[in-house]
């Protein structure tokens, strides 16, 4: 069951298209866990069509009918769309993922990163693997970061979070997740600026963060 | 050019000519969906890039989503998406392609837009849609919308404009922008889902 979903303002931003690319890729991971959402997504699209037949039409080039299909009969912009795997993984990340070697990253004992290409710079996209109770560095946020449950879940202080769950935190919220004691849990995550960590030096920085020890 | 659709039938039409389409490439019904939709989505490319680029290119732009339309015409289903709602997702996506085109780190990546804006009708969630309603209805709604929500709500599904950008041309705070998007948002759809 899903409890963590992306806002309105999120979807709308989705289904409008005007969302960047990388955050686009967290929300198409959760839709593929979440009905709720991808109807809200229809509705959505669907006010776009409606739009769509509100707008004032621009007359178009008296021969653009038929060069369109002499295009056509030419077979010119003839794409292959390849088929998409029926699989636990969101097909967004699978394909990230069949398309390049992941390199594994250790960031602490229970904490290991991989970057996957996701053709754009406003962000950072990496798979995140937390071993089973496994707890990750407390760390703040320096930018917007979302992540996306793909397999077993975590929990840090603000809930628990399984698969299909959508998690943004934003500047300033700090948290320390943990992995459920009998999984790994693997995360998808986007990140606008990279994840500080905040460990004994910013302890000092920062009184009211209880520094715990993994 | 064709009047406003406002009845049932009307929208009927257009979903008919693109199963025939879809089912036996009938080109006849294919020019009825370019002569109505062509001049719509050159109109909506229009909105987004004004004056920016040749008249010629967003007739391209027109016709590479009708390619589009000729190609996945086989993949709409009726029962899940009206014919203007699947050709907005083919036209928002011909959008996402060109400034994908443009930027130098998308040939970086495997993804196709496709791959992040599903334009399929088909994987749709079955049950839930007994909300397939005619777009006269929600434009109907659209119109009952106070006038500052119904210009912004505009602004990012026909000008293609993030919230953030809507907020700096209008000069309102980021978070009045967002909350009038939220109103206008769950008004439409209980409006819709009545
Ligand atoms: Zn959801």
């Amino acid at each position: 069951m899903i409890h963590h979903h992306p806002d309105d303002n999120l979807l709308t931003e989705y289904a409008a298209g005007t969302l960047d690319t990388a955050q686009a890729i967290a929300i198409t991971a959760h839709l593929h866990f979440c009905t709720q959402c991808k109807h809200k997504i229809m509705l959505m699209e669907q006010t776009g069509g409606a739009m769509l037949e509100t707008l004032s039409p621009e007359p178009i080039a008296p021969d653009s009918f038929d060069s369109l299909m002499s295009m056509i009969e030419k077979g010119e912009n003839n794409r292959r769309s390849t088929p998409r795997k029926a699989g636990d993984l969101p097909n967004v990340v699978s394909k990230m993922m069949d398309h390049q070697s992941l390199k594994w990253r250790k960031v602490n004992s229970s904490l290991k990163t991989a970057n996957l290409v996701a053709g754009q710079k406003q962000h950072a996209v990496s798979l995140q693997k937390i071993n089973a109770g496994g707890v990750v560095p407390e760390h703040d946020h320096r930018g917007v970061e979302i992540t996306v449950v793909l397999k077993g879940s975590f929990s840090d202080k603000n809930g628990i979070y399984q698969a299909g769950d959508f998690v943004l935190k934003e500047p300033g919220d700090v948290h320390q997740p943990l992995s459920a004691s009998n999984e790994d849990c693997l995360c998808l995550s986007v990140e606008s600026a990279p994840v500080k960590l905040t460990g004994l030096f910013s302890r000092l920085l920062n009184p009211f963060i209880k520094l715990r020890v993994a | 050019m064709d009047t406003l659709p406002s009845t049932k039938q009307h929208l009927k039409v257009w979903n008919d000519h693109l199963m025939n389409v879809g089912r036996s490439q009938d080109r006849q019904a294919f020019k009825a969906l370019f002569e109505h939709f062509g001049p719509l989505l050159k109109s909506y490319f229009m909105s987004k890039f004004p004056s920016q680029h040749s008249v010629q290119m967003m007739d391209e732009l027109v016709q590479e989503v009708m390619i589009k339309v000729w190609q996945k015409a086989m993949t709409f289903d009726p029962s899940k998406a009206a014919a203007s709602t699947w050709i907005f997702t083919l036209a928002r996506n011909t959008r996402i392609d060109m400034l994908r085109r443009q930027s130098k780190y998308a040939t970086t990546s495997s993804l196709e837009t496709e791959d992040i804006w599903d334009d399929t009708t088909e994987d749709g969630p079955y049950q839930l849609l007994q909300h397939n309603r005619d777009s006269s209805q929600i434009q109907t709604s659209l119109k009952q919308l106070p006038e500052e929500q119904s210009l912004v709500i505009r602004k990012v599904y026909m000008e293609s404009k993030s919230h953030s950008e809507v907020a700096e041309e209008l000069n309102l705070p980021l978070g009045t922008v967002k909350s009038r998007v939220r109103l206008a948002q769950s008004k439409l759809q209980s409006l819709i889902k009545r």
